[in-house]
């Protein structure tokens, strides 16, 4: 029988390969595209399919229009934005940033840079200038700066005596949500001092291009305080919402430090405040943009500072509260303090999905590494991330069945993290995949930058391992399985893709949520009776086992769902978790 | 350790040579068997000239510049780095243990009697550092009369210089004291080279060829004054022993004119571009004493206590020009300091059968420390032991040098990070305990023609900043750095004849060298979020070439000296060159002495070099002509009332106008500068 053992052998080498995913770059003619400039980007077009744009933060600032059409030689277009002469960086090196390109319709509208080194939002078209009316001044860019005057006393100066104004500086990102414009500005700090243990502000703008002129305007409020320190990245989500990356303390030298500890602020930016902090408190969350997926339901943000990647739940942030608050004051970070809260604002940590919590294994090449950028393929069933340090892709395979019903998202979701040696060798930094309409990622070309300022094109082949989680070890997968947590439940009454058994809320034990249902809680909180199921009570606050417990509180929120001003409650009950 | 086929066939070709011999060769006692450069300082007196323009004389060296006159500059030794490359003055090291380099701008050639250039690792006997090479100065003594000797120099850029030096010499004592300045405004113009010369892709090129076209600028923020004084005493106890000391200070207050990248912007001006206000401020000072017995037992003995300190401050107002945000003025401030004794011991040769033998030996016990306003106070204990036997056979046509070096240090601990996400915390450097072997010989092949072959280890210890520089976020130091390690081996011939027909000091080397680094340190730039620039340990590099060097006098007044070097390197984290390493540097001088005055025309010539170390910026190959013209103006006719011993000389630096660029990538004076000097030196 020894062919038999050969051929199952065979056929287990082969079948291993077919999961493989390599990585192919073409010849340097074809595949690389030399920017030659310090800090380069690079976004898909927002409408063309095969083009993008890559950004030079300094040596020719501005961006270029590439054609990225695959099996095609990577090369400019011809078509240029250069950063403008009336942009008041003469003397400075403007530092272009982050770039946003705003979609409409079919079209491409504009572009947004931020000029960290002149601290200014720039709109561009790809060929040029776009001229907007800034506060009733006809200009190509308008100015962060400025000195913001009132009673912040809360606020240190790395020990100095507390500060009662404080400059805007270090402009990192913008983003358009409706009609503002949301500014990411580094650290508040008193003129001259160190900055580095404060919070950070988002700028507020109105924008109104309805006619020919956009008009922009201060808006107010026109800042928000940021809960941790150093805000690198705003990005629009989902519902008319923004995220807010605050990338917190890292690599400085000055104690007490809160290393590691950052957070993700949601943002409503019609209503002026922060509705949600999400801390991420073990790697700094990078300062790109976080990549969703195309659903809308999840968001990835990579460690700044350690090779985890995290994901978070972002179904259903719109039903959250607006807390009645001063935004421009700080609360307390979701990292000191009281760790239920920071202040008004919820600190919702279980929507941090800990799928990564193992670092990603380096290429072989350094121990430290950090995600420069990351994305989703189009397909949305894998995310790509580049590790700086470790010279590759890192990529992870998800699991895109049952996101559109609020079932519950596992670690499981995602598959293991596998890294990919990148061809070039060298560091590989912001990244795009240039993806095909298929499911995986086979197919896909994933440019990156790396640090010189070259473009790299690889194109993937093979597949990822796809994630087979089972938490409960009922033999049905984590993304199918309607109670994780629980074994063999296949019973939904309410059709909402979370079990009968796991179903928080529903203390009647019946598998939906109903009137009835707040009605029990009610009797039983006041003594009056007993619950069917008690295990199914926590629908806010802390989880059960962490300090969750059954309260009024939860009955003002089962209340709210049934009168449809959210549409889930939370799923923190003993009966949903592990 | 790797041992190539070419070692084997060179080392076979030293074994079995026909047998001759020869000598008249310049030999360091330390290392009899190293291929050595020696440049005798006075020749060049009546020149306007820095330690960076003479080491241009000899093979095998290229000097850094990072700016113009009187900007920091280093010594690279056949493609090695500032960090390893030892130098020393009197026997005191002058590299640092913050950075591990040395400002060769800071020393005045008028207060130096030679500089000996040892290429080829000299970590045997000095231990860490010496891996591409050593730089002995020596400083200048008195001669047996009495001497003054003052100049004063003015040139280009508003540059202003003098030396005094005085002598004095009696049958016990003699002490020779000079004192050094120079300044400049340094203001040069220069036009930037434009982005796209630099790069090779036809499709970059498009895009940058798109910039807005660089005007003319000056550099702003270059002026710096300097002034430097070197004292030196011996006092002949007897006539086999005496003592001897040198001291030496050095200090400048300087512009740091910064990068010129808003040269790129449209409506750029001079005082927009680069950096118009930071300072940086550097002292040295060196007191060297040494005990020598000429006489002690069957050899001489020699005692030296040293201690060297260096003080560098920056000074930036707003912070503008070296951070990356406003963090208000910065203010830094380091001190290194280094106090050690050495005692050596050379043993006299002793006959034992048909060889003879002979030993040297040397004992030192180093301590350095780094105090920095930035960060906490470190340290660094070093001793180290060397031992050399000298194995002469065959009436001395074959001599070997075995050679063994020990070396242990004990590094104090230091704030910092095992992994950017991990907090601030002691960490403990691995200190290694090295022994670093040494095999040399020499063969002579007939008169005046001689075999040297060397093969050696080399090490470096990483250095403070290295280790421990300041966790700014996106700059820090790595305390898990290791060693590099390394193996030189060269191998060469050595001509030299004091009459060859016309022609008279002829003097003609031909060397091949390698060396394999087994875990090169670079600092890595982390653009993209976090910016870290870290020094890491990037893997192997090789580097191997050859040196052709000669050099002879026509008919007595026409001296004539050319080298050339070669050197292919590859690094095998980027698959490329070292940077700022040319494959190919040519260097021929002419001086042509016509009774009292002299005339000298020197070329320069660099291949094209890379900029940065993954093989996508190049600078071009560049060519300089400098011409110089002196007369001892008492000596030409009808000016015999001019004072005996007044000199005149002039100079043009780059003749053609060449533009250039430093090891920054920044533009250098692209125009002919002048200097004009008298030199007073009555004998």
């Amino acid at each position: 029988m020894n062919w038999l053992r050969l051929l199952l052998c065979c056929w287990l080498v082969f079948s291993d390969a077919a999961f493989a995913l390599g990585i192919s770059q073409g010849p340097p003619s074809v595949d690389t595209l030399p920017f030659v400039c310090s800090a380069p980007v690079i976004e898909l077009h927002p409408t063309a399919p095969d083009l993008a744009f890559g950004l030079c933060a300094n040596n020719g600032p501005g961006t270029s229009e590439i054609t990225i059409e695959p099996g095609e030689i990577l090369d400019f277009t011809g078509t240029f934005y250069d950063f403008p002469a009336d942009a008041s960086c003469t003397g400075a090196s403007p530092n272009l940033g982050n770039m946003w390109l705003e979609p409409s319709g079919g079209s491409f509208k504009r572009g947004w840079l931020t000029a960290s080194g002149c601290d200014r939002v720039i709109p561009f078209q790809p060929a040029g200038s776009e001229t907007i009316l800034f506060e009733g001044n006809s200009q190509t860019s308008f100015s962060t700066e400025g000195t913001i005057a009132g009673d912040y006393f809360q606020y240190s100066s790395g020990g100095e005596p507390a500060i009662s104004s404080f400059d805007l500086n270090f402009t990192s990102d913008v983003v358009r949500v409706g009609n503002r414009i949301l500014v990411t500005m580094s650290n508040i700090a008193a003129a001259g001092s160190n900055p580095v243990m404060n919070p950070g502000v988002v700028l507020l703008f109105d924008i109104d291009d309805s006619g020919a002129t956009p008009l922009v305007s201060t808006a107010a409020p026109a800042f928000i305080v940021t809960s941790d320190p150093n805000p690198t990245a705003v990005t629009a989500l989902p519902g008319g919402l923004a995220a807010v990356t605050n990338t917190g303390l890292h690599d400085v030298g000055v104690p007490p430090l809160l290393t590691g500890a950052g957070s993700i602020d949601v943002i409503d930016p019609v209503a002026a405040t922060v509705i949600a902090s999400i801390p991420i408190s073990d790697g700094n969350p990078g300062s790109r943009k976080l990549a969703l997926d195309p659903t809308g339901s999840v968001a990835v943000v990579g460690s700044n500072t350690f090779k985890h990647l995290y994901a978070i739940d972002i179904r259903g942030l719109g039903d959250l509260p607006r807390p009645s608050m001063d935004p421009t004051l700080q609360r307390p970070s979701c990292h000191v303090g009281d760790p239920s809260s920071s202040g008004p604002v919820p600190c919702l940590r279980e929507r941090v999905i800990r799928g990564f919590v193992s670092p990603i294994a380096p290429n072989g090449v350094a121990a430290n590494g950090f995600i420069v950028d990351l994305r989703f393929g189009l397909s949305g069933d894998f995310v790509v991330a580049t590790s700086f340090n470790d010279l590759s892709l890192v990529t992870v395979a998800f699991d895109t069945r049952n996101l559109d019903v609020l079932h519950p998202l596992l670690a499981s979701r995602f598959g293991a993290p596998e890294s990919l040696a990148v061809p070039s060798g060298l560091q590989p930094g912001p990244m795009v995949i240039h993806g095909n309409s298929a499911s995986g990622a086979a197919g896909s070309d994933v440019l990156w930058f790396d640090l010189v300022g070259t473009l790299h094109r690889g194109t993937l082949s093979g597949s990822l391992a796809s994630p087979t989680g089972d938490a409960d070890g009922d033999g049905t997968e984590d993304a199918l399985d309607l109670c994780p947590w629980v074994t063999n439940s296949a019973l939904d009454a309410d059709a909402d893709g979370i079990g009968n058994d796991c179903q928080c809320g529903d203390v009647e034990g019946d598998g939906s949520l109903q009137a009835s249902d707040a009605d029990q809680l009610q009797g039983f909180l006041a003594g009056a009776n007993l619950l069917i199921a008690p295990e199914k009570c926590n629908v806010h606050g802390l989880k059960d086992g962490e300090g969750g417990t059954c309260d009024i509180l939860d009955w003002v929120y089962l209340r709210r769902r049934l009168a449809n001003q959210l549409t889930s409650v939370q799923q923190r009950c003993a009966a949903a978790l592990p | 350790m790797k041992i190539k086929i070419n070692r084997l066939i060179a080392i076979g070709i030293l074994l079995f040579a026909p047998f001759a011999w020869g000598d008249d060769f310049p030999e360091v006692p330390d290392a009899p068997s190293a291929f050595v450069n020696v440049i005798h300082a006075r020749e060049y007196d009546d020149r306007f000239e820095s330690v960076e323009d003479l080491l241009h004389h000899a093979a095998g060296v290229r000097v850094r510049r990072f700016g113009g006159l009187g900007s920091h500059s280093t010594a690279s030794i056949r493609g090695a780095n500032a960090q390893q490359v030892l130098v020393l003055l009197d026997g005191v090291r002058l590299n640092t243990s913050d950075r591990g380099e040395v400002d060769l701008s800071s020393i005045a050639v008028r207060s130096l009697e030679k500089i000996e250039v040892i290429r080829g690792s000299g970590s045997a006997r000095y231990g860490s550092d010496a891996v591409g090479g050593v730089i002995k100065l020596t400083s200048r003594r008195a001669e047996p009369d009495d001497s003054v000797d003052i100049s004063g120099t003015s040139g280009s850029l508003e540059t202003w210089g003098g030396d005094a030096s005085i002598a004095k010499a009696t049958h016990q004592w003699n002490a020779n004291v000079n004192f050094n300045r120079l300044q400049s405004e340094n203001q040069f113009q220069f036009t930037p080279i434009e982005a796209e010369n630099l790069v090779t892709d036809h499709r970059a090129k498009a895009r940058l060829e798109r910039l807005p076209k660089f005007g003319r600028y000056h550099r702003l923020n270059a002026d710096f004054a300097q002034n430097s004084g070197l004292a030196r005493f011996e006092w002949s106890r007897n006539a086999t022993s005496s003592i001897s000391g040198t001291a030496n200070f050095f200090e400048r207050e300087g512009g740091q004119p910064g990068d010129i990248s808003g040269a790129a912007l449209p409506g750029a001006t001079d005082e927009s571009i680069g950096c118009n206000h930071a300072t940086e401020d550097k002292q040295r000072a060196l007191l060297s004493l040494a005990w020598n017995e000429r006489q002690w037992g069957n050899g001489a003995f020699q005692a030296q206590g040293f201690h060297r300190y260096n003080r560098r401050s920056l000074y930036d107002e707003g912070g503008f020009c070296f951070l990356p945000i406003e963090l208000g003025d910065q203010r830094t401030q380091s001190i290194d300091t280094s106090s050690g004794v050495e005692f050596s011991y050379a043993g006299r040769p002793t006959k034992l059968g048909p060889v003879y033998l002979s030993g040297r030996s040397a004992t030192t016990v180093r301590y350095d420390t780094v105090r920095a306003d930035d960060s906490e106070a470190k340290h660094r204990w070093v001793g180290s032991f060397f031992l050399q036997e000298e194995v002469r056979a065959l009436k001395g046509r074959l001599r070997f040098f075995p050679a063994l070096g020990f070396e242990t240090a004990k590094t104090s601990e230091g704030l910092g990070r095992s992994a950017s996400f991990s907090t601030l915390i002691k960490q403990e450097v691995e200190d290694e305990s090295v022994f670093l072997p040494r095999i040399g010989m020499i063969l002579g092949i007939a008169n005046g023609l001689r075999l040297k072959s060397n093969y050696q280890r080399a090490y470096r210890r990483p250095n403070f900043t290295e280790l421990f520089h300041p966790d700014y976020g996106f700059v820090r130091g790595n305390p898990t750095l290791q060693p590099e390690d390394s193996w030189n081996f060269d191998v060469g011939l050595e001509f030299a004849r004091e009459s060859l027909g016309p022609l008279r000091q002829v003097r003609t080397e031909v060397v091949y060298f390698d060396r394999s680094i087994e875990d090169s340190i670079e600092w890595i730039q982390n653009e993209g979020s976090g910016r870290t620039l870290m020094p890491q340990n990037t893997g192997p590099a090789d580097v191997s070439g050859y040196e052709l060097k000669t050099s002879a006098t026509v008919f007595e007044y026409l001296d004539l000296a050319a080298n050339y070097t070669r050197t292919d390197s590859n690094v095998a984290a980027t698959g490329s060159e070292l940077v700022q390493t040319p494959e190919d540097v040519y260097f021929a001088s002419a001086a042509i002495r016509l009774g009292p005055a002299k005339l000298w025309l020197e070329f320069t010539r660099e291949s094209e070099i890379l900029l940065d170390r993954f093989n996508i910026v190049h600078a071009d190959a560049f060519a300089q002509w400098d011409l110089g013209i002196s007369a001892q103006l008492s000596e030409l006719p009808f000016m015999s009332w001019v004072p005996r011993g007044l000199e005149v000389s002039s100079e043009w630096i780059n003749l053609t106008d060449q533009a250039r660029i430093d090891s920054w990538g920044l533009p250098l004076p692209d125009s002919k500068l002048w200097y004009l000097r008298f030199r007073l030196a009555p004998r």
